[in-house]
């Protein structure tokens, strides 16, 4: 059996994709904001209808209004911690 | 985002209309035609599962099957020549049987959706130190 030297396989560097096929970190923060927007706009135009009259299931503005609760509270949670780690690295001593 | 909550609410829905459906069953109970009319059929309310997402829709109304009740009632204003009258095709032991289950679906759900809120907000608190 032949061994074949080391030195016969070329090297091909490993190619790095630039971007554009991840969503970066700012990028799904604001998709993630846009949906929490979507989230309290839903439940704004239900308590429209809950106030004239308009919508016959009160369940599911409250509904709504729940999930749009939820997603604010996690869009603080979030702004929260990023905030923490922010400072922790500022303490750091140099 | 929150499919628990969208689930039950559909759920939720569901109950409603079917307690739409048997109110107006039993509001029709003694919804008298004269004889040879179609009488007041009840609804049944058909559920079915929502192809691709979760939750619950209603698919269809189905009107209650069978032979018109026609009795003989000459006082009826409505009655015929020979004093026959047709009667609705209600059954109100049936339907406030489904009245129950029709509630009971509603609460259901409702405790579905509450307990559903109160685990989404219990997980915003991991780390918090609260």
């Amino acid at each position: 059996m032949t061994i074949s030297p080391v030195g016969a396989t070329p090297f091909v560097p490993p190619t790095i994709s630039t971007g554009s096929t991840q969503a970066t970190h700012p990028s799904a923060f604001a998709e993630s904001l846009q949906k929490v927007s979507d989230l309290t706009g839903s439940a704004d135009s239900l308590a429209e209808g809950v106030a004239t009259g308009q919508l016959t299931d009160v369940h599911q503005f409250t509904a709504a209004a729940a999930k749009a609760q939820l997603g604010v509270e996690l869009t603080v949670a979030v702004r929260n911690r990023a905030v923490e780690a922010y400072q922790e690295i500022m303490r750091m001593q140099v | 985002m929150f499919g628990a909550l969208d689930a039950a609410a559909s759920g939720v829905t569901l109950g409603r209309t079917w307690m739409d459906v048997i109110s107006d069953n039993v509001a029709n109970a003694n919804t008298v035609r004269p004889a040879g009319e179609e009488p007041f059929r009840a609804s049944l309310v058909v559920a079915q599962a929502q192809p691709g997402t979760d939750g619950v829709a209603v698919s269809a109304l189905v009107q209650q099957a069978g032979p018109p009740d026609v009795v003989y009632d000459p006082e009826n204003p409505l009655a015929d020549g020979r004093g026959y009258v047709t009667r609705p095709k209600v059954d109100l032991t049936e339907e406030m049987t489904n009245m129950l289950m029709a509630s009971r679906l509603y609460q259901a759900n409702l405790s579905v959706m509450q307990q559903a809120r109160d685990s989404y907000a219990q997980a915003l608190r991991i780390g918090s130190g609260a």
